[in-house]
């Protein structure tokens, strides 16, 4: 039997295995239920397919412009995950980016005197602090006073989405208003070395392709983060506080401790994610800036299933399906709400699918050990353990 | 357990609370098209938020393409609208997918349209782009390259529209006090404020107007609550019409207008606001100051079909049609008003009137 069997090879290897394959059956599940109602609105599915993969690998362009859709969503998938693997849930990685938005653009607009490298290095990590500043708050207040975080993060978004509007208004506004146009409200343009290198050039793609370094620096940030969880101190207590806390305590891990630490690795991530758009897209930091990326964060943490390098194939794919919404527009006659019930479809069934998957992983674990009397009661309890 | 049990909840919550943003609409192409059409001519409206069905700016822009349509400008099937996400993330994409697929016009519908078309307009040198309410023509001033030729911002007088609703509410209220509700403080909504200010001192010269203005950024124009309560204060100092420029914060003036006595009035701002009124509060609105952004999306197809784009800032005022007032309300704004109105239209469009842009 070859499930015996699996049980040698390391778990995380069998777990990253178990999740691909959820993944795949997953968009299988999607794109065929995406298929029928296509066919409802008397459109063929293989147009609209084609058209989305068109838009995203039909040139090197297209295929850039995915990756920096893509780019952003790495970063504040990551920042859920580290949280969610504490048993945490940090919704506010959307006001927490926010905040690092505002905070690299002081360091963008005030540092200019470091030399080049030394001003983009400042400039990243106040949008870090920043980040991490904000999402101390929801952690003190869980471990001083237990108050939830869901609760917390959540108002914490609203109070972020004015304190930025505030700073614009102030602090960080332009001080060069533009005579007699009425533009939206920003910050001044940041000098040259405040902004990240891009990387269109050397791939050869157009100068409107927005593709940076935040890209290679997001798939080292989740190497980072998957070292972390995966084979250092941190990311064993994470586990043991996020699937029993009582446990943990009782075999001497400082609960509090770890989930302020993860909440301050998710913060930091959180703080990166908006600067895509202020250091690659627009070099300024404008008042109509891309939200709702934060929020987006948590489904591509879902599709990835919280696996660092899930969450890089998870953003990239959910990437592609925002392209789609133009490609739909564009090539067929189609209307691009099918790209959005594709993604709510794609959540639904990795779901319902990974699930599947643990509890096999588990009763084939069992079956090894020779329990297999156990299963009939307690399968499903078992299988959430292992995960 | 509790706290797991908890937080799947919240996850839930969190889902449905992202569902619920993005928010949808059908797009329903019309239907019509002349025997006549220039099939070489293609034509894309990237629509900002909000999409087709927002009763605003979308469906007018809209509305002037399919006029386009209609008068056998172009074909049908070569008008092609583009909806954004629920963020607008995706606006400069679809400008560039509509310029990569070879475009003669693509408008972008909305001023934060601007600083991505400028720069792929400059990568596209023989296809036109338009930027309603745009500042893409604005260059070194705003921080954006030298505006390509090919690029046209269109803008409207709205002072002058603003004159008109003004005149209509001193002329219909034959009061000593009336009121406008402004939303962000600054030059775009001084030029309504202007206009509205001096069109009820043309008719009456010692008429008092209390300005009130809910905020000085963009969150200004989505803020009813304040919009109720600024309006409930000048409405209680005597005003008996108030006209917002306010965008979605006008909900607050009609809210607040709904239960005043019948002699007492709201004026409507960009589409004639009467027409998405509730029955309580329709007979309250007096007119609304029309920003026609059909003629202007019409005309820039007009002029693509000529060979005579022109690009560079481009104003549409009372003479271009671009600005105009609603008279969908005849039991408030009777016929006779409308005479005097269309006459003060006249002097303008001939220069006798000349509206100023600053308050």
């Amino acid at each position: 039997m070859p499930e015996t069997r699996a049980g040698k090879r390391p778990q995380w290897l069998e777990d990253l295995g178990a999740q691909a394959a959820a993944l795949l059956v997953a968009l299988a599940i999607a794109l065929g239920a995406g298929a029928v109602i296509i066919v409802g609105y008397g459109v063929s599915p293989l147009v609209v397919y084609r058209a989305v993969l068109h838009f995203s690998f039909g040139s090197p362009d297209d295929f850039g412009r995915m990756l920096v859709i893509a780019t952003p969503l790495i970063f504040s998938a990551l920042a859920v995950a580290v949280c969610f693997k504490g048993g945490m849930f940090n919704i506010g990685v959307e006001g927490q980016f926010l905040v690092g938005m505002a905070t690299a653009s002081v360091a963008a607009l005030h540092f200019g005197f470091l030399p080049a490298p030394l001003h983009l290095a400042s400039v990243l990590l106040f949008g870090m602090l920043g980040g991490m500043a904000w999402a101390a708050i929801p952690a003190i207040l869980k471990v001083k006073t237990g108050a939830h975080e869901v609760v917390t993060t959540i108002m914490l978004n609203g109070v972020a989405v004015s304190l930025v509007a505030w700073a614009l208004n102030g602090p960080i506004k332009y001080t060069h208003a533009p005579p007699g146009f009425s533009i939206d409200l920003r910050t001044d343009y940041f000098p040259q070395s405040a902004l990240v290198p891009l990387l269109n050039k050397p791939l050869g793609m157009n100068p409107s392709v927005h593709v940076s370094m935040l890209l290679p620096l997001g798939i080292v940030a989740a190497a980072i983060v998957w070292f972390l969880l995966q084979r250092m101190r941190l990311g064993y207590e994470a586990r043991a506080v996020g699937s029993s806390a009582g446990s943990a305590q009782a075999g001497g891990i400082s609960i509090g401790a770890v989930q302020l630490k993860l909440f301050l690795i998710s913060g930091a991530l959180a703080g990166l994610v908006g600067m895509q758009q202020i250091l690659a897209d627009r070099n300024y930091f404008p008042q109509n800036y891309v939200a709702q990326l934060g929020f987006t964060g948590i489904a591509v943490a879902f599709l990835g299933q919280n696996n660092p390098f899930g969450i890089v194939a998870a953003a990239i794919l959910w990437a592609v399906l925002s392209r789609g919404e133009d490609a739909i527009q564009i090539q067929t006659n189609a209307p691009r709400e099918i790209i959005i019930i594709l993604q709510g479809i794609l959540i639904l069934s990795v779901v319902v699918s990974y699930q599947v998957a643990k509890r096999r992983i588990a009763r084939a674990r069992l079956r090894a050990a020779g329990a297999e009397g156990l299963l009939e009661d307690s399968g499903a309890d078992v299988a959430e353990e292992v995960a | 357990m509790h706290s797991r049990w908890l937080s799947r909840v919240a996850v839930l919550g969190v889902f449905s609370m992202v569902a619920a943003a993005c928010g949808s609409n059908t797009s329903t192409p019309a239907s019509g098209g002349g025997g006549t059409c220039d099939p070489s001519v293609k034509v894309g409206l990237a629509l900002d938020v909000g999409g087709i069905g927002d009763k605003s700016f979308n469906d007018a822009a809209n509305r002037g393409a399919q006029k386009a349509v209609t008068d056998g400008l172009i074909c049908k099937d070569s008008l092609k609208l583009i909806e954004p996400n629920a963020t607008g993330s995706n606006r400069d994409d679809n400008v560039q997918a509509l310029a990569d697929q070879g475009y003669n016009l693509a408008v972008g519908v909305g001023f934060s349209f601007s600083p991505g078309i400028s720069d792929i307009a400059a990568q596209y040198p023989t296809q036109n782009f338009a930027v309603i309410d745009g500042y893409a023509t604005c260059g070194k001033a705003c921080g954006l390259p030298n505006p390509p030729p090919n690029v046209a911002d269109l803008t409207f007088k709205e002072q002058e529209g603003s004159f008109l609703v003004g005149a209509a509410a001193a002329i219909k209220c034959q009061c000593d006090t009336i009121g406008f509700l402004g939303g962000e403080t600054g030059p775009l909504i001084g030029k309504f404020e202007a206009g509205y200010e001096a069109g009820a001192k043309y008719i009456n010269p010692s008429i008092k107007i209390l300005v009130q203005y809910i905020g000085d950024d963009v969150t200004a124009f989505n803020d009813p609550t304040k919009g109720q309560a600024l309006s409930q204060q000048m409405f209680d100092d005597g005003a008996k019409v108030i006209y917002h420029a306010s965008g979605a914060s006008g909900a607050g003036l009609f809210t607040a207008v709904a239960d005043k006595a019948p002699d007492v009035y709201a004026i409507g701002v960009d589409s004639d606001q009467y027409l998405t009124a509730s029955a309580d509060q329709q007979p309250h609105i007096l007119t609304s100051m029309l920003k026609r952004v059909d003629t202007a999306v019409y005309n820039a197809i007009k002029d693509t079909v000529a060979g005579t784009f022109k690009g560079g800032a481009q104003v549409f005022g009372l003479a271009e049609n671009g600005v105009d007032f609603a008279t969908s309300n005849p039991d408030a704004l009777t016929q006779d008003i409308v005479d005097q109105l269309n006459a003060l239209k006249q002097k303008i469009i001939s220069g006798d009137i000349v509206v100023s842009d600053k308050p």
